[in-house]
Order: structure tokens, then C-alpha cells, then sequence
């Protein structure tokens, strides 16, 4: 067991029935449910990934995907180290919302809050004919807004713990010395503190 | 994928692939799936109550089997509970505080004991010795290289403390500690850490069942106090006292929940259509919603509160295995069909009066929920609810508006309350006092000494000037003075009056030889 432990806050967002809540449950118990009757309910969970020398705690805010609860998104995702916006693939509409929410955390979330862009639901892509958001587009969009891509089923457990792999390489860890490589401070509890300002970059300060 | 540490990489401790050098074995990654394709990873369930599946190498790092569940606070740390409740009584404010200034006394406070905890629990591992490692509250991210860190520099934070390294005076070296002492080291760090919070909840517990006991005012106030003992129910409303905005948002918010409830029995409003939501089991939806009596009524603490609103988020779950789009739509349904009083209040009162590193993770997570819930129900308006409404043209729907634009709430502030402006009788005080008040006086008298007058006009002609001069008394004879002081107090007493005591002792003294 790794002792050295970061936990990250990670918020899912996303229109509703997108497959948020599956995805979670495949990354976390590596579980599906064919029709939206998951084995557990899932709202809350959590995931340790030992990461080399590193265990990183992904503590998973799952959101309601309602419109009429858009609103009430900045309390689940203040504090947020990381945030995985989910489209369904064969769905514009929600790839639209999904531009809206990359709008939303890059004006009101943490400031380097890492963003995962991913579209569910490939498993239903029988044919190209089926994908109703091209891949080109999406990537597109990830580049301009400097966010991860992937393209994931939660049925099939395509890509979905590359997700979680790629946001834990892309948080600045902490080091052993209570700081992290970005020169970012580590809270008390384990959490990097994407607020703090970064002291290293000062151009007054000594190097030494 | 992450089999070698990849020191070149951003994100990972450079020094840390140096010390920990290619350690495969320690961290041998293992999928999760049999795709080979897939990166190496060991992933680890925490907290989820899915059992775990098979093909998943899981290990449950958070679990302490062999830990003992503490029943009750230890003596020591209650005495600091009684003096925390003693203090709390004491009537030392000039001006009511307000429920965030309370609410930093009681952080401040939850912080001072947790620290008291962790040297009670360090003081009982290692009896006779000082443990640096364990300390600080620090253990679960310290991780290997911070012992190791350590080990090698003791000196450099204090050198009047002794470390867990071993040290060698004749041959002035220090050996590290083995990866079992390490391991050891961690596991007791790690147990202290769940035995405080353990602790902690129940510090909590004890503080406000004691608060219950003793009433919320302070002695000075016979009649509140009087009227809050007699009465064995904790009015939560009694801490809000000072903060009337609340207690009114919460009423305001009271009566919205019933003037929905009531659209929504008459069935003017269909409620479930409104919040998406499709109500499955009505029956056993609503009997989850009377664990909302038993947050309001029966629980006391923060903590106990807001383990009831776990419960309640978990019986959401487990109702219909709801997941995220469901569980917030529930709780509003459950609000505004169990409409109930000091809701808000209780909101509050866990978001201030919870240990605030202990409401992390589910404890946060619910508390937000319920907190969303409160704040959707809040922002309501006769425009949201009109197209949910039948009869609309026949009736008149009741005007319904934001709350929270109507009822300002004090903002959250980062500042530390330090409560500077003391109501105190204590002499000390007043002798202070009192010497400002003499510095002040001879402040002035020495300016007027240091005055040069002109020189005198002629005597017809004589402007006197008028100094605010303190009114120094001409002493008469002693056998006429000396009753002038009797009935002065001693701190009232300023340092001319003393000379003048003195005088008429030295000449009652001389009298009487």
C-alpha cells in the first residue's frame, strides 16, 4: 500500500442520461447496468489509483443533469481539482451542453481545474451513420479549451479508466515536503489547493 | 504504461524516482482488465458498498479491522470539553456575538482539541519519549520519503527533539529506519489519526449534550436562562439569536415549502413533472422523508446531524438504485412535501458548527446536496412553477419570490473573529487603565512645564490663562484630610492621591510619636 496519498476531487457534469453515472460505476467497481438500474446507487464514490510512488484518491461528485438543476452546479463543483464534462456521442444536444459547461468551470471553477471531455456511448455506434458528433469536432473543441479527450463506452468499459489516468497525471502532485512540482501548496488533508498562488513563479523571489 | 517512475514527467516527484529507484515490485501495477492494451494500474475501492469485482485487484487501505471503537472521551481531553463550556459562559463580550464569530470560537476550539488528542494518543504509543513523526498531524500524505527526510535531519527543525531514528553518540551517525519500523511507524500514525476523529465526533456530541444542559445564556440573563433549562428540547433557534436574518430566512423558506406543498396537494402543481422526477415508490419515498423529524428533533450535534442526512441520501439510493440525476430531485420532493421548520437553520448550523476537517468527502457531499435542495426551493419563483400548473386561469397562484433577495444573510468571511473588546472587571484591567489616564495627565503637565509664559503685562492688565489643569486640591492639615479617602477604592486611587495618603501617615505617625 501506498501511504503517499492525494485525494482530488474530480465533478462530473453533463446533460442528463449521458451515462455519467455508468461511467463512474465501471471505473469504480467495474460495473454496468443495461437498463439505467445499476446495481448501486451512485451519487458519491470513491477510487484510489496508485499511480508509480503516488496513490491519488479520486473523491467522484456526481450531478444531477437536469437543465433546471444547471444552476445549483457551482456548489458541487467549487473546490474542484478536476471535472469530467460527458456527452452521449449519438446526441448533439448534449454535446452543445457540454461546450456550455467547458464555458462555465473555465469562468467560475478553480483556476487550473483539469477538464476531461468525453463522449459516451460509443458501444451504439453500429455504424458511422449512428455518431451524431464527429470525433473531429470534439477534438477541436479540446484543443481550444485545453482539455483531455476521449471517446468511451461505460458498456463495454472502453477508455474509461484512461480518463481517470490521464486527469492523475495532469494534476500537479504534491511532493513529500508538502509542496507539489507546479510549486502549488497541498492542504492539510491531501488536497492540492488549485487557489493558492504560485509562489514560484515570482520572478523577484531567489532561486536559492 | 507506469511501470517505471518517469522522472521526466511534470508531475511526478523527481526526487522521489531517484530514492525509490525502479521498484517495480513495491509497485507492481496491475490492471483492471484483462486487456493487456490497457494502462497498469492497481485501483483500489474506498468507500463504495458494491462488492468488488473479481477481476479488480482491490485492497481496502482504509480499513482497520483491528481497531477498537472508542466509547468515550478519555479524562483528560473532557476537562478541556468543561473548560471550553465554562468559557463559553463566562459573560467576557461587550456586544452578543455574532453566529460566525461563535462559530470561529468553535473551530478554533475543534482544532485546539484535535491537536490535544493527537499528543494524548502519541503520549500513550510511545510512553517517555517525544515523537517528532507523530506530532504533527500531517501523517496521511507524508508518505515514505517524509520519514525518511526526517530520519536524516532531525536536527534541522529541532534539535532539542528527540526522533524515532536511532541514534549512535560514539560514532555520531544516525541509522535510518528499517522499511518494518517505517511500516509500523505509518500504521500507528495512520490509527491515531482514525482514533482523534473518532474522538472529535464524539467531542462534538459531548459539547453540545453539555450545551443542552446548561442553556445558551449567560449568567448575567437569570430569566433567559431560567426560561431555556426548563424547558429539555435544544432550540437551535437560541444560537441564532443574534442573527434574526436567519431565523427569518428560515421562516420565509418554511412558508414557501407550504404554499408548495399545498399547490402540489391540490394538485394544481404537478410536482413530480416539475422536478423530472418519476416517483416510483411514493409510499416509501415519503416515509424516508420523516428521517427529516428525526435530523431536526432527536439529533443534537453536527455531527449527528449530518450522519442523519448521510442515512437519508443513502435510503434515497438504495429507494430505487437512483443515481445523481434522481437523488436531488428526491430530497426537493421530500422537502416541500415534508415541510418542516428550522430546516434551513439545521443547514446552518452544520455547515458552522461541524468540525470543519471533518466535513470532507460524504459528510460534504450530502450536506451539498441538502444544501442545493434548500437553495433550488429558495430561488423559486411563480414563473418557474406556472407552466407545471392547471387552472391557472381560474386561480390565483400565490406570488412566490427568491428568498434570498429578500432576506440579506451576513457573507462568510475569512476574517478571524478575535474578540478584542473584553467586558472585564478584573483589577488588572483597571489598573491599566488607570495608567494610561496618569501617562495622559503627565503627558500634559509636562508639555505646560516646558511652556515658556511671555513675560508678565502689568498687573491691571493680567489675562490669566485657563489651563484644563486636573483639579489638584490644596491639601489641608492631616487631622481634616485624612477621611477624604475613606470611602475611595484603591484602584480608584491615582499616584498624587497615594502621595497624599503617605503624607498623612508620615504625619499621623509623627503626631502619635
Amino acid at each position: 500500500m501506498n501511504s503517499n496519498v492525494t485525494s482530488i476531487k474530480l465533478v462530473l457534469l453533463g446533460e442528463a442520461a449521458v451515462g455519467k453515472s455508468s461511467i463512474v460505476l465501471r471505473f469504480v467497481s467495474n460495473d454496468f447496468a443495461e437498463n439505467k438500474e445499476p446495481t448501486i446507487g451512485a451519487a458519491f464514490l470513491t477510487q484510489r489509483v496508485n499511480m508509480a510512488d503516488h496513490t491519488i484518491k479520486f473523491e467522484i461528485w456526481d450531478t444531477a443533469g437536469q437543465e433546471r438543476f444547471a444552476s445549483l452546479a457551482p456548489m458541487y463543483y467549487r473546490n474542484a481539482q478536476a471535472a469530467l464534462v460527458v456527452y452521449d456521442v449519438t446526441k448533439p444536444q448534449s454535446f452543445i451542453k457540454a461546450r456550455h459547461w467547458v464555458k462555465e468551470l473555465h469562468e467560475q471553477a478553480s483556476k487550473g481545474i483539469v477538464i476531461a471531455l468525453v463522449g459516451n456511448k460509443m458501444d451504439l455506434l453500429e455504424s458511422e451513420e449512428d455518431r451524431k458528433v464527429a470525433k473531429e469536432e470534439a477534438e477541436k473543441l479540446s484543443q481550444e479549451e485545453n482539455l483531455l479527450f476521449f471517446e468511451t463506452s461505460a458498456k463495454t468499459g472502453d477508455n474509461v479508466n484512461e480518463v481517470f489516468l490521464a486527469i492523475g497525471e495532469k494534476i500537479p502532485l504534491k511532493k513529500s515536503d508538502g509542496s507539489n512540482t507546479d510549486g502549488l501548496r497541498g492542504t492539510e488533508d491531501g488536497r492540492i489547493d488549485l487557489n493558492k498562488p504560485d509562489d514560484t513563479s515570482n520572478p523577484n523571489s531567489c532561486g536559492c | 504504461m507506469f511501470h517505471t517512475p518517469p522522472f521526466s514527467n511534470a508531475s511526478f516527484d523527481t526526487k522521489q524516482s531517484i530514492t525509490e529507484s525502479y521498484r517495480d515490485s513495491l509497485n507492481s501495477t496491475i490492471s483492471n482488465n484483462s486487456d493487456a492494451k490497457k494502462p497498469n494500474v492497481m485501483l483500489q475501492t474506498a468507500s463504495t458498498s458494491a462488492p468488488p469485482s473479481p477481476e479488480l485487484p482491490i485492497e481496502s487501505s482504509e480499513s482497520n479491522d483491528d481497531l477498537i471503537p472508542i466509547a468515550s472521551i478519555p479524562d483528560e481531553l473532557m476537562k478541556l470539553i468543561d473548560l471550553f463550556i465554562d468559557d463559553l459562559k463566562q459573560p467576557k463580550y461587550s456586544r452578543p456575538l455574532m453566529i460566525t464569530q461563535l462559530s470561529q470560537i468553535f473551530q478554533r476550539f475543534y482544532e485546539r482539541f484535535d491537536r490535544s488528542c493527537q499528543q494524548h494518543f502519541n503520549a500513550l504509543a510511545s510512553p517517555g519519549s517525544v515523537n517528532v513523526m507523530l506530532n504533527a498531524r500531517e501523517t496521511r500524505n507524508s508518505g515514505l520519503s517524509s520519514i525518511f527526510n526526517r530520519s536524516r535531519s532531525s536536527s534541522f527543525r529541532n534539535s532539542s527533539i528527540r526522533t524515532r531514528t536511532r541514534t549512535n553518540s560514539e560514532q555520531n551517525y544516525q541509522q535510518l529506519l528499517t522499511p518494518e519500523e517505517i511500516s509500523h511507524q505509518i500504521k500507528l500514525q495512520e490509527a491515531n489519526n482514525i482514533k482523534t476523529d473518532q474522538i472529535m465526533d464524539l467531542c462534538e456530541c459531548e459539547i453540545f449534550k453539555k450545551i443542552l444542559q446548561v442553556g445558551t445564556c449567560v449568567p448575567n440573563h437569570p430569566t433567559r436562562q431560567a426560561k431555556s433549562t426548563s424547558s429539555n428540547e435544544w432550540k437551535m433557534t437560541s444560537l441564532f439569536r443574534n442573527n434574526p436574518e436567519f431565523i427569518e430566512f428560515d421562516k420565509m423558506l418554511n412558508t414557501k415549502l407550504n404554499t408548495m406543498k399545498e399547490l402540489s396537494s391540490s394538485r394544481i402543481l404537478d410536482l413530480p413533472a416539475f422536478l423530472a422526477l418519476e416517483l416510483k415508490h411514493k409510499e416509501r419515498l415519503d416515509m424516508v422523508g420523516l428521517l427529516f423529524d428525526k435530523m431536526l428533533h432527536e439529533n443534537v450535534s453536527p455531527c449527528d446531524k449530518v450522519h442523519c442526512l448521510i442515512v437519508l441520501h443513502d435510503k434515497l439510493l438504495a429507494l430505487d438504485q437512483n443515481n445523481a440525476d434522481e437523488i436531488l430531485p428526491s430530497m426537493i420532493y421530500l422537502l416541500i412535501t415534508n415541510p418542516r421548520k428550522e430546516l434551513f437553520l439545521n443547514l446552518q448550523f452544520i455547515k458552522l458548527f461541524r468540525f470543519h476537517r471533518r466535513l470532507k468527502e460524504k459528510e460534504l457531499y450530502v450536506t451539498t446536496n441538502f444544501e442545493a435542495a434548500i437553495s433550488f426551493i429558495d430561488s423559486l419563483t411563480t414563473k418557474d412553477i406556472i407552466t407545471y400548473c392547471q387552472h391557472t386561469d381560474e386561480l390565483k397562484l400565490p406570488h412566490l419570490e427568491s428568498i434570498s433577495e429578500q432576506v440579506k444573510l451576513p457573507l462568510a468571511t475569512e476574517e478571524s473573529f478575535i474578540p478584542d473588546f473584553k467586558r472585564s472587571n478584573s483589577l488588572s484591567d483597571l489598573i491599566s487603565v488607570g495608567n494610561v489616564i496618569d501617562s495622559g495627565f503627565r503627558n500634559l503637565m509636562g508639555r505646560i512645564k516646558t511652556y515658556t509664559p511671555p513675560p508678565p503685562p502689568p498687573p491691571p492688565h493680567v489675562a490669566q490663562i485657563q489651563v484644563p489643569l486636573p483639579s489638584i486640591e490644596v491639601t489641608e492639615g492631616p487631622a481634616t484630610d485624612w477621611r477624604r479617602y475613606k470611602d475611595y477604592k484603591f484602584e480608584d486611587l491615582k499616584v498624587s492621591d497615594m502621595q497624599s495618603i503617605f503624607d498623612i501617615y508620615r504625619d499621623l505617625a509623627n503626631k502619635n510619636k
